[in-house]
């Protein structure tokens, strides 16, 4: 064990400090974009937020519950799209369970749920999906928590993740 | 973030950012990703300032993800090569020290994940289960396939016979 130690402590010997110090300032400009991104994401989520409401509170008809034309699509965190328009919601708050498929996994994934940092129990953990035709996102959230979004596609009937997370 | 928060952050890249680098560079074998990867981790360590308790845990974490997460994004950008552009002086020490930057190069990043954080973090087969999302049965056989590949390239001839022990399972 020491020996193979000693050996990746060998391969990193030539990994010398950066000439002139960290690029401190490009990586605090870096944390700045992307706090501003994240504080742009929660005005997505506080759209996803209302239409949601709707969702629940409308009539059964799922047309009944459409968002109108324009609603502002959800911007990613590195800049993408995560969903086109948030058009209905079939799935409000479902709850999060370990083992349950794609969308529970998912949104463990996207709120940590396991691994570091490991405060959040499973049974306080939603997802919902804002669908539009094919495209989509996921949305996973706890109480207190800023929504998370994951964009999703459905092909052959079945929903895909597409892309990264969008507050991750 | 407040100034003083802004400040202690910048502290804290100054004191660790080497550290981080060589970390990263036993997990992505490639100096240019390295550097991306400290620098990435340490922009969402800044987002998170004040919320963690530990930011170098934090982003020690955060750079293992990154770097899973590269290979599944499969960069394309630069084609990996185990011929640097200048070659070093021949002795033993640095051809034992490029031999074995080639043979952790050689390793998919799965199995690159599970000896660094064996062997130079130090972490137990649980710990290193929750922090790469698998059971601990896939860190020891990765762990074991690791091994097998520095013993295949003689750099480990004759020193270790079994799998790494756990200690916190």
């Amino acid at each position: 064990m020491t020996e193979v130690r000693e050996l990746l402590d060998r391969a990193v010997e030539e990994i010398a400090d950066p000439v002139g110090g960290p690029p401190v300032g490009a990586i605090v400009a870096a944390g700045r974009r992307r706090v501003r991104h994240r504080l742009a994401a929660y005005s997505g989520a506080a759209a996803a937020t209302v239409a949601v409401l709707v969702g629940v509170l409308a009539p059964l008809s799922p047309e009944a519950v459409r968002a109108p034309a324009g609603t502002p699509a959800l911007r990613g965190g590195d800049g993408g799209w995560c969903a086109v328009r948030l058009d209905r919601f079939p799935l409000p708050g479902r709850a999060v369970r370990a083992g349950d498929g794609l969308p529970t996994n998912a949104a463990a994934d996207l709120l940590r749920l396991h691994g570091w940092p490991r405060a959040v129990p499973y049974d306080v953990a939603r997802w919902t999906l804002a669908a539009d035709g094919d495209d989509g996102a996921l949305i996973a959230w706890t109480d207190g928590s800023p929504y998370r979004y994951l964009p999703v596609a459905r092909r052959d009937g079945t929903w895909e993740i597409v892309g990264g997370p969008c507050t991750p | 973030m407040r100034a003083a928060d802004e400040d202690a952050f910048g502290d804290f890249v100054r004191a660790r950012y080497a550290g981080l680098l060589r970390y990263a560079y036993l997990l992505s074998a490639d100096r240019g990703l390295a550097e991306d990867l400290v620098q990435d981790a340490l922009a969402r360590t800044y987002g998170a300032w004040g919320r963690v308790g530990a930011p170098e845990a934090y982003a020690r974490t955060t750079l293992v993800r990154l770097a899973l997460r590269g290979r599944r994004r499969r960069w394309r950008a630069e084609t990996p090569t185990d011929r640097p552009p200048e070659l070093p002086a021949a002795t033993d020490d640095l051809d034992l020290a490029a031999s074995v930057r080639v043979a952790l190069a050689g390793l998919p990043v799965e199995q690159r994940a599970v000896l660094v954080l064996r062997y130079w973090e130090d972490r137990s087969e649980r710990e290193i289960a929750e922090a790469l999302d698998c059971s601990p049965g896939t860190v020891k056989s990765r762990a074991a396939r690791g091994l097998a590949a520095l013993r295949a390239a003689g750099l480990l001839d004759g020193v270790l016979e079994g799998e790494p022990h756990d200690r916190g399972a």
